[in-house]
C-alpha cells in the first residue's frame, strides 16, 4: 500500500512541478501575458516578448528546476546515509567553497572584466574543495573522518569569505560580495545554464542511484555489506555527486539553504520512511519549493526582488520551529 | 549597426552615470534611470529623474524599452550586464572616479557613449572654472578628517580623500596609512588634535549616524573642533557636483586660516 501512495506522491509533486515550471516562466516585472510569453518562446524572434522569454525567464525557470531537484535529492541522500534528519547538502563543505570562489573572482575582478567568471570561479572552489576533502580524510575514510574534513573546509572556505569581505576596497565592491552571497536567480543566462547542467545533472544522476543502497543501510553496515552493498562506495557516490550537484548550483546562483534540509523533512513520512524512494521524491520537492520560492521572491516586494536565499531561509526557520514542537510533542 | 546615430532610447543602471546622463541629454532621450536616482540622499539630480520611469536594474525592466544605449557601473550586477550583452544591447561600463581625473573620464565616457562630446566638454569645462576658483591660496595645510557612521572614513585613494586634499587640507588618516574607504578608530580621531572635522549629512532615516554623537569621547572633539557638514551625495558619485563639496571645504579652510592664533 505505501508503493501506491508513494506512487502517487511523486506524480502529484510531477504534476505540481510543471505547473511552477510554468507559473515561472510565466512571472516577470515586464508585464507579458501567458500567450505572449508563451509564443515569444517558440517563435524565435528577436521582439522584447521574445527576448524575455528566451533568454531571461527560460533559463531562469531551468535553473530553478535543476538546482531545485539537486538540493532535495542530495539533502535527501546525505540525511539517508548518515542516518541523521539534521544533514544538509551544505555538510561536506561544499557551498561554502563554491561561495568562496566565486566571491575570490568578484573580488579581484574576474567577474567583471569575464563574462561568466564568477560561476567558473565558484566551480573551481568547488572543485579545490573536493580535492581537499579526498586529501583529508583518505580514500579508506570513514564517515566521521569525511565529515570533519568536510567542516574543516567550510570553517576555512568561510574564514576566507570573511576575510574577502573585510578587505574590500569600497563598500559597493563589499555590498557587491553581500548581495551574491545570499543567493538569486535573477537575470541569469542560458549560458549559465549550458555551463552548470552537465554538473547538475551528473551529480543529480550519481545521487539518485544511491537508492538501493540506502535502503539497504537501514538495515545496519554489516548487513548491507553482506548484501552486497559496498558502503565506501556509496559514500564516495554521493560526495562526489553532491560535490558535482551542490558546487554548480552555488557557483550559479549563489547560497540557497533549507530546500535540503526542509524537503526530505517533509516527505520522508508520505514514503514510509524508505531511503529510496525518499531520494525521486525529494527530487521533485526540492524543484517544486525553488520554483515556488523563485516566483514568490518577484511577487512578494512590489516593484523589486527579494533574494532566493533570503527567503528560502524565511521557510526555513518556521519549520525548524515545527519541527522542534513535532519532536517534543512525540517525546512526551 | 549606424555609428553616427545618437542614442535616443537611453537607460542608466547606475546612480553615478544617470546623474551625469540627466545633465547632458534632453530627458526625451532617457527611457529609465535607476531608483536610485530619484532618492535625494544619493542624487544630485533627484527631482528630474523622478519625473522619468525608475527601474531596480532587472534585465526584463529593460528590454521592453528596446534601449539603444545601456549606461552600467562597475558594480551593476554582472549576471544582468552579460544577460544584456547576450541579447544584443549595447552597455557602456561608466569607470567610477576616485580622483579627480576620474571624475572628467567619467563624464567624458558618458559624453562619448551619448553623442554629446561637446556637452561633456563644456560640463568639464565649467567644473575645472569651478575648481580654479577655490584653489587653495598660501602653503597652510590645516589636518581634517573625514568621520561617517561607524567611524567609517574616506581613505587614502579614495574620491573624497582626493577632495580634501585638492581643498587644501592634509587628510588625518594619511599620517595612520588606512587603506582606502577604511575605519578611522574614535581613539586616534581624539588623540591626534585634528584642525577640523568633516561630518555627513545624508538626511535619510536615524541610524547608527545619530548613536555617534551619543559617544563621549566623539562629543569631546566635537566641542573643541570646527566642523563642517557636507551632503554625502555631493562626493558619493565622481560628478561635477564634487565641486561644490570642494567650494564648501575650501571656504572653512578660509575660516580656519581667518582665525587669529590659529
Amino acid at each position: 500500500m505505501t508503493r501506491g501512495v508513494t506512487a502517487l506522491l511523486c506524480a502529484g509533486l510531477a504534476v505540481a512541478t510543471v505547473a511552477a515550471f510554468l507559473g515561472s516562466l510565466l512571472t516577470g516585472p515586464a508585464g507579458l501575458g501567458a500567450g505572449s510569453i508563451l509564443h515569444g518562446l517558440v517563435s524565435g524572434g528577436d521582439d522584447a516578448a521574445a527576448l524575455i522569454a528566451r533568454e531571461v525567464r527560460l533559463p531562469r525557470a531551468l535553473l530553478g528546476l535543476m538546482i531545485g531537484a539537486t538540493l532535495g535529492a542530495c539533502g535527501a541522500a546525505l540525511q539517508g546515509f548518515l542516518r541523521n534528519p539534521l544533514a544538509e547538502p551544505g555538510l561536506i563543505g561544499i557551498s561554502a567553497s563554491a561561495a568562496l570562489g566565486a566571491v575570490v573572482a568578484l573580488y579581484f575582478g574576474f567577474a567583471a572584466a569575464l563574462p561568466l567568471a564568477l560561476p567558473l570561479g565558484g566551480l573551481a572552489g568547488a572543485g579545490l574543495c573536493i580535492l581537499l576533502i579526498f586529501a583529508l580524510a583518505g580514500r579508506a575514510a570513514g564517515t566521521m573522518t569525511l565529515i570533519l574534513a568536510g567542516i574543516a573546509v567550510s570553517s576555512l572556505a568561510g574564514a576566507l569569505t570573511a576575510l574577502a569581505l573585510s578587505l574590500a576596497p569600497s563598500p559597493y565592491a563589499a555590498l557587491e560580495i553581500v548581495f551574491w552571497m545570499l543567493g538569486a536567480l535573477t537575470d541569469r543566462s542560458l549560458s549559465h545554464v549550458w555551463l552548470a547542467a552537465p554538473f547538475l545533472l551528473a551529480g543529480l544522476a550519481l545521487v539518485l542511484s544511491v537508492g538501493r543502497g540506502l535502503d539497504a543501510l537501514t538495515l545496519g553496515d554489516d548487513a548491507a555489506e553482506s548484501l552486497g552493498i559496498r558502503v565506501a562506495g556509496l559514500r564516495w557516490r554521493i560526495v562526489v555527486g553532491t560535490a558535482f550537484g551542490i558546487g554548480a548550483a552555488t557557483a550559479v546562483a549563489g547560497i540557497i539553504g533549507f530546500v535540503g534540509l526542509v524537503v526530505p523533512h517533509m516527505l520522508r513520512p508520505l514514503v514510509g520512511h524508505r531511503p529510496a524512494p525518499l531520494l525521486f521524491a525529494s527530487a521533485l520537492g526540492g524543484a517544486l519549493l525553488t520554483l515556488l520560492a523563485d516566483i514568490a521572491v518577484r511577487l512578494v516586494l512590489p516593484g523589486q526582488e527579494m533574494k532566493l536565499g533570503v527567503l528560502t531561509a524565511l521557510i526555513g526557520a518556521p519549520f525548524f520551529l515545527w519541527l522542534v514542537l513535532h519532536v517534543r510533542e512525540r517525546g512526551s | 549597426m549606424p555609428s553616427q546615430a545618437k542614442p535616443e532610447r537611453i537607460v542608466s543602471l547606475n546612480v553615478c552615470a544617470g546623474q551625469v546622463l540627466i545633465d547632458l541629454v534632453a530627458p526625451e532621450r532617457i527611457r529609465s534611470v535607476t531608483f536610485l536616482a530619484a532618492d535625494p540622499a544619493y542624487s544630485n539630480v533627484a527631482k528630474r529623474a523622478a519625473k522619468l520611469r525608475l527601474n531596480r536594474g532587472r534585465a526584463e525592466e529593460v528590454i521592453p524599452l528596446d534601449p539603444d544605449l545601456i549606461l552600467a557601473g562597475r558594480y551593476t550586477a554582472s549576471a544582468t550586464v552579460d544577460l544584456l550583452r547576450r541579447v544584443g544591447k549595447p552597455v557602456v561600463i561608466v569607470p567610477r572616479a576616485d580622483d579627480i581625473p576620474g571624475i572628467r573620464r567619467a563624464i567624458r565616457v558618458v559624453a562619448k557613449a551619448v553623442g554629446e562630446e561637446a556637452g561633456g566638454a563644456r560640463m568639464i569645462a565649467r567644473f575645472d572654472a569651478r575648481l580654479a576658483a577655490t584653489r587653495p591660496k598660501g602653503p597652510e595645510r590645516p589636518v581634517i578628517a573625514l568621520y561617517w557612521p561607524r567611524g567609517y572614513t574616506g581613505g587614502l585613494g579614495s574620491l573624497s580623500d582626493a577632495v580634501v586634499r585638492y581643498a587644501g587640507f592634509r587628510n588625518l588618516i594619511r599620517e595612520g596609512g588606512i587603506r582606502r574607504d577604511g575605519l578611522l578608530p574614535l581613539e586616534k580621531l581624539v588623540t591626534s588634535g585634528v584642525d577640523a572635522l568633516i561630518l555627513p549629512r545624508t538626511g535619510g532615516a536615524p541610524s547608527l549616524a545619530t548613536a555617534m554623537l551619543a559617544h563621549p569621547a566623539f562629543r569631546h572633539v566635537i566641542t573643541r573642533t570646527p566642523y563642517v557638514r557636507i551632503d554625502s551625495r555631493l562626493w558619493d558619485c565622481g560628478t561635477a557636483y564634487v565641486a561644490t563639496a570642494i567650494e564648501e571645504l575650501a571656504a572653512l579652510r578660509r575660516r580656519l586660516l581667518a582665525k587669529p592664533g590659529q
